[in-house]
């Protein structure tokens, strides 16, 4: 390789890099719509036609949920508009069939033209606050068919040469519970979009279409080098895990997810035959929210400073049969694919290779004990409130490291909004969002303990819950303990009801409160080899009690003085250790 | 404005290696040193103060005596929280909410990696007490305080051995009552101990960044209040009977004494300095926009002034904690002199963030690094000459540097050794660009529009460089360069920034009110400037946070006006500037929609009088007198012939066509082919690029 090659493609790539950390600053600045500005629930990418395929040429830091599933999005509107594209245009779309995951995920798509052909694509893909449908918010735990999931929307224009549709807006707006959200989220993505356009432009205007291209096909090489270099080092052989879907809120349980990972050389296969058949409720997964999960998997195995773009994805391949609940037929509802069982996907796939990479995996899933809440604010204006404080929590261990903070890294793109904030946009007050001693899944390393939150309503309102990651709660690795068990609870006026797995559209009187119990992150390796000064700073921090301190690691430890009884801790360690298989 | 009848002011500026001297004289006269460094930093300070007297025929003492005015940049309270060495911080905080520091609403630094750390504990659980309370938005009172809890979180606090404690509760910034009594109880049970109040550190919204701020604020308060005090004491002991100032983070400086009590003010004192004396030689070369960049060894920072205004952001991240204060938008990437070129396991060329540091250091320094750093390039493409590093004071070891660039870069890529130091050289060039770049454009702005200041010892090899790849045309090279830092601390102004969360719909916004509100925020920062006889000519600069309805992020909207009162027409010609800055900056307003009122912000300056500066007079064009030598040296377009001129036998008005190098000592500027360069009246070097207009 010439240094003007290799110092092009650093300068090709960085530039493509920065437009799209560009996009991402203008979104979050700009959107309406709290899921979007305060949560980050969105991605920017930018992708490059190349024969008659859609490629991913850079990629912001993000939801990394979004990740893969942009790229068969961004192909369906392509083929769909291949040779209806124009400066100016501006299109947007979201259908579950046809390379989306769930309804609320959106894509806009901007083409960029260089010597009249359309080449570049930024693209933003986000989570809308409402989709239209029979609930609002977009989760529909009564979904039977994928219009009770929400209104589909196939690649459509909202701009055609730089002119703004009106019956397209309309039509979309119309079928919208917060169309004032929406609207301002729409021009949040364009401005995104623009921004990136004139960044491009300029990158073209100095090198030339025909050596940026180049720069960027040597970046494409070059992750997918590094990637390769990975797998490569991971022993041949299949590696087979097994998980489980709780239910699937139509009363169907314990719904099998099988995976089989496949390394040879430096390529590896997800092979997940032997997975349950396709279910009637909302958790089936389409395959590009599959792929994604996947993607999410192998991303987090991934030395993170390889560049994300088409690279990645060479080296994978997926095989999910037609007809499983990670590759459903239409027109099953796939409404909670983006939790339940996206996280299963990706909690299977790292169980497999946690046989063959184990100190690279950790928990990479969340199964949200979800709740959302809508109502009307006292001039008659809806408001929608995800309650996201209620299901934060869930980072695993891993190799040398504690779970720690709140999400695990697939949902650390997504800020918590301010207690403080939403106390004063929503009727509602939050009373309690702290760490619960006990519930941080035990190891080597432990997870990060779960979170208890209450959240109170202020105002009567429409109440939708989920509950997963009871009977399967989030796994640990290479000998840990799971993490234990979500629970939600709702407080009214007659008294506490635990929900058990679904409450579909109820309507909560004023001063009704919601508890949720986020169970903690798995643990990576056996509590019994856990240090004991680390367990009695657990204990000290109160993170974990001393009964539990002696019960799950060993460690007999007082807790006012924090003094260690040493003869005790060694017995009750040896009879661990005497106890565990082999 | 106030004269002070003493002769002398300094700017003293300690870094990690070398403390810097900036002596300034009523009558124009500039004198600078350097001196190394000490563990306490007062040592090197007074040492320092020693040898710039010595330049006047002076002692410490009699400078001291007849000295005025001391500006101080320090590390300690950096230091402390980059190694993470500060107090042992309790926490006592709203029941229920003790883990928002810990939570960080959710952030981590990476979206993928589970074997992510967390980062150190500086207030560990144990130490985080909730004790019953709590206020609504409105500020009624829904949980009265429970004092007795707080007695208990005291004393359990003080019984852990807490050097510091921080008190943040939510909504505190409506209703800080329950905060203050709690205030009042810990002075009542340890009148000693450090104390931060986040109503009084930060009294604006979101717990999270209140929180985070406020207990860096006690993590690092500790340590500066008692280097402060020391340091005065010291000066004082040896005759010193004017005022101490310390340089803030927000680009101003501030009396000692309250320095102590906003400890987190002091995180951005050292390149407070280097920013400030960047708006003054861009102003002194007739420039009002400026990029300011500054090379180290490790890093690379920059910074924008507009229209000779520091750009401020209250969105700063420091050893993984968030502070939420209005501080100097610096942005750092890791790319310095000892930065490493390596190739990774795709086979790419990489250079950075590690970095060789001053030990072992760059391979050419013969101190034990084999590794190629950016200086091993450098030199290997005839940018650093061998024998003149530090004016002679150290010798490279070329031999060495092309030795570490062939074994790891050149050999396996299978290139000649020039290219392999090029690569490298345009590697860093595109990384220190690209970083340029997003500090202008995420702000709206076109580095085209810049005049580009080069500080460090570093930044004027790669200036000229910078300003092809962005499209600038002026570059400044600062005569003053080895002690810019100090320089900026003699020439800054006081300055405070007040802020009160203030949440209005701008329809429905009740002036009165928002002028008193305004009045409050103002009388406290004045409050803050007294008890110093340095100036009493005052500049009020008031901004309002605004958004859209419904937004969450707010654009920093200055109120035009001066009046005392701020009228509707002042209003009214504010939100129009909001809506065009909202374009500007995300290609999108929206004049129809609701805006709402956030946060308003309150800046005042205590104008100092300017030193005055004597320009000199221009010499002759021709440089030919400065000429040392003659070298091949390797630029972006390959190799040139090249003159290379002694700085200091350079004269105001010399003019030099590219390609150049001109060497000074700690100092080597690089002018491209095709650029030219010129001394100023000040001693300033002036590029002038003619390929403007680059990506």
């Amino acid at each position: 390789m010439t240094p003007e090659t290799m110092i092009r493609a650093r300068v090709v790539g960085g530039g493509f890099d920065t437009a799209a950390d560009e996009m991402s600053a203008t979104v979050t600045r700009t959107a309406r719509s709290p899921i979007f500005n305060e949560a980050h629930d969105f991605t920017t990418g930018i992708f490059e036609l190349k024969d008659g395929k859609a490629r991913l040429v850079a990629q912001a830091p993000g939801c990394t949920l979004h990740l893969y599933a942009i790229c068969p999005a961004v192909q369906a509107a392509l083929d769909c508009f291949r040779n209806d594209l124009h400066p100016g245009d501006l299109i947007l779309a979201s259908d579950p069939y046809d390379g989306g995951t769930h309804i609320p995920d959106h894509v806009i798509i901007q083409p960029v033209f260089a010597d009249r052909k359309p080449v570049f694509f930024p693209v933003v893909r986000a989570h809308f606050a409402d989709s239209g449908g029979p609930v609002a918010g977009g989760y529909n735990p009564a979904a039977r068919d994928i219009w009770q999931d929400g209104v589909v929307v196939p690649p459509i224009k909202l701009y055609e040469r730089g002119e703004r549709r009106t019956d397209v807006f309309d039509m979309v707006l119309a079928n919208n519970r917060v169309p004032d959200w929406l609207l301002g989220d729409l021009d949040a993505m364009r401005g995104a979009c623009l921004t990136a356009q004139a960044r491009i432009e300029r990158i073209v205007g100095r090198f030339g279409i025909g050596e940026t291209r180049a720069a960027l096909e040597t970046n494409i090489a070059y992750a997918e080098r590094r990637v390769r270099a990975e797998i490569a080092s991971w022993p041949d052989g299949d590696y087979y895990a097994e998980t489980f879907i709780d239910h699937d809120y139509q009363g169907g349980h314990d719904i099998r997810v099988a995976c089989t990972a496949r390394v040879r050389g430096s390529d590896v296969t997800f092979d997940f035959t032997g997975t349950a058949p396709q279910v009637n409720g909302f958790v089936n997964s389409p395959i590009a929210n599959t792929l994604s999960f996947v993607f999410v998997a192998i991303a987090s195995v991934i030395d993170e400073d390889v560049p994300v773009n088409e690279g990645y994805i060479r080296p994978v391949t997926v095989i999910a049969p037609e007809g499983t609940v990670v590759n459903p037929l239409p027109p099953k509802p796939v409404g909670n694919c983006t939790c339940i069982c996206g996280a299963e996907i990706a909690e299977v796939a790292l169980l497999a290779l946690s046989q063959c990479a184990p100190k690279r995996v950790g928990v990479n899933c969340h199964k949200l004990p979800l709740a959302y809440s809508s109502g009307r604010y006292e001039d008659g204006k809806p408001w929608i409130s995800l309650n996201f404080h209620g299901y934060t929590g869930g980072a695993g261990a891993a190799y040398g490291t504690d779970g720690w903070g709140l999400y695990p890294p697939l949902m650390t793109g997504v800020i918590l909004p301010s207690i403080e904030m939403n106390e004063m946009q929503y009727p509602i007050r939050i009373e309690k969002h702290e760490y619960e001693r006990d519930t941080a899944g035990a190891g080597r390393w432990r997870g990060a303990p779960g979170v208890r939150t209450r959240i109170r309503f202020l105002a009567e309102n429409i109440t939708n819950a989920m509950l997963a990651g009871v009977r399967h709660p989030t796994r640990g690795f290479c000998g840990a303990e799971d993490g234990p068990p979500n629970a939600l609870t709702l407080i009214e006026e007659a008294g506490r009801t635990e929900v058990t797995e679904v409450i579909y559209n109820r309507h909560l009187a004023a001063n009704t409160a919601i508890e949720f119990l986020r169970g903690g992150g798995g643990g990576w390796g056996s509590a019994a080899d856990r240090p004991v000064d680390e367990v009695v700073a657990d204990v000290a921090n109160d993170y974990v009690s001393a009964g539990k301190a002696s019960e799950q690691y060993g460690v007999v430890v007082d807790t006012t003085a924090l003094e260690v009884d040493q003869g005790a801790t060694d017995q009750r360690r040896t009879k661990m250790a005497r106890s565990q298989p082999g | 404005m106030t004269t002070s009848t003493s002769q002398w002011s300094l700017g003293i500026d300690v870094g990690g290696t070398f403390t810097d001297i900036v002596l300034s004289g009523r009558d124009g006269s500039l004198h600078s040193t350097k001196t190394p460094s000490t563990p306490d930093q007062s040592d090197g300070v007074l040492n320092g103060i020693a040898k710039v007297a010595g330049q006047i025929g002076a002692t410490a003492e009699s400078l001291l005596a007849d000295c005025g005015i001391i500006v101080h940049g320090t590390t300690v309270a950096t230091n402390a929280l980059l190694e993470y060495r500060g107090a042992k911080v309790g926490l006592i905080t709203t029941e229920g909410f003790r883990d928002e520091l810990e939570f960080r609403r959710s952030y981590k630094e990476s979206t993928f990696n589970p074997r992510l750390k967390a980062p150190h504990a500086i207030c560990p659980r144990r130490l985080r007490i909730g004790v019953p309370e709590r206020v609504t938005h409105d500020g009624t009172v829904l949980i009265p305080l429970d004092e007795d809890a707080v007695r208990r979180a005291v004393t359990f606090l003080l019984a852990e051995g807490c050097e510091a404690i921080t008190v943040c509760f939510l909504f505190s910034f409506v209703a800080p009552d329950h905060e203050r009594r709690v205030g009042e109880i810990i002075r009542e049970m340890a009148p000693d101990l450090y104390v931060s109040l986040s109503c009084d550190v930060l009294p604006e919204i979101r717990e999270y960044e209140r929180v985070s701020t406020t207990v860096v604020n006690s993590y690092v308060g500790p340590a500066i209040q008692s280097y402060v005090s020391h340091l005065d004491d010291k000066l004082r002991g040896r005759g010193f009977t004017g005022e101490l100032f310390i340089m803030q983070s927000n680009g101003g400086m501030l009396t000692a004494s309250e320095t102590g009590r906003k400890a987190v003010g002091t995180l951005l004192s050292g390149p407070a300095g280097g920013v400030t004396a960047a708006g003054w030689v861009g102003q002194l070369a007739g420039y009002r926009d400026l990029m300011v960049v500054d090379m180290g060894g490790t890093s690379y920072d920059v910074s924008v002034i507009q229209d000779l205004n520091p750009a401020t952001t209250t969105e700063s991240w420091l050893a993984r904690y968030r502070i939420a204060l209005p501080m100097l938008d610096i942005h750092t990437v890791g790319a310095g002199g000892g930065s490493i070129a390596w190739i990774d396991d795709g086979g790419a060329l990489r250079v950075g963030p590690e970095s060789a540091g001053s030990l072992p250091g760059p391979a050419c320094y013969g101190r034990g690094g084999t590794r190629p750093t950016v200086t091993d390039a450098n030199l290997v493409l005839g940018l650093l000459n061998p024998d003149f590093f530090l004016g002679g004071e150290m010798k490279l070891d070329a031999a060495a540097a092309e030795r570490a660039l062939t074994e790891h870069i050149a050999e396996p890529l299978g290139m000649p050794v020039l290219d392999a130091a090029q690569a490298v050289s345009e590697i860093v060039n595109s990384n220190m660009a690209n970083a340029s770049h997003l500090v202008t454009t995420r702000r709206g702005l076109d580095p085209r529009d810049f005049a580009l200041v080069a500080a460090g010892g570093a930044g004027a090899l790669h200036a000229g460089r910078q300003a092809e790849l962005l499209g600038i045309s002026s570059v400044i090279v600062p005569g003053a360069g080895p002690v810019f830092c100090a320089l900026g601390d003699t020439v800054a102004n006081l300055k405070v920034s007040g802020s009160r969360t203030y949440l209005a719909r701008l329809a429905d916004l009740d002036l009165g009110d928002l002028n008193r509100r305004f009045e409050e925020i103002e009388t406290e920062a004045r409050g803050r400037l007294a008890g110093q006889s340095v100036t009493d000519d005052f500049d009020l600069r008031r901004s309002l946070d605004l958004r859209y309805e419904g937004e969450v992020h707010e654009v920093v909207v200055p109120l035009r006006t001066r009046t005392r009162r701020i009228t509707a027409l002042n209003l009214e010609a504010t939100i129009r500037s909001f809506h065009d800055l909202h374009e500007t900056l995300f290609a999108h307003k929206d004049p129809d929609q609701p805006v709402e009122l956030l946060t308003i912000r309150v800046d005042v300056l205590g104008l100092r009088e300017p030193p005055r500066m004597k320009g000199m007079e221009f010499g002759d064009e021709d440089p030919a007198s400065a000429l040392k030598e003659r070298r091949r040296i390797v630029y972006a377009d390959g190799a040139h012939e090249t003159n290379v001129y002694d700085g200091a036998r350079l004269h105001a008005g010399h003019f030099i066509t590219g390609p150049a190098a001109i060497e000074s000592w700690g100092t080597t500027i690089i002018v491209c082919p095709g650029q030219e360069a010129l001394i100023d009246a000040y001693g300033n070097c002036i590029i002038e690029n003619g390929r403007a207009g680059a990506a």
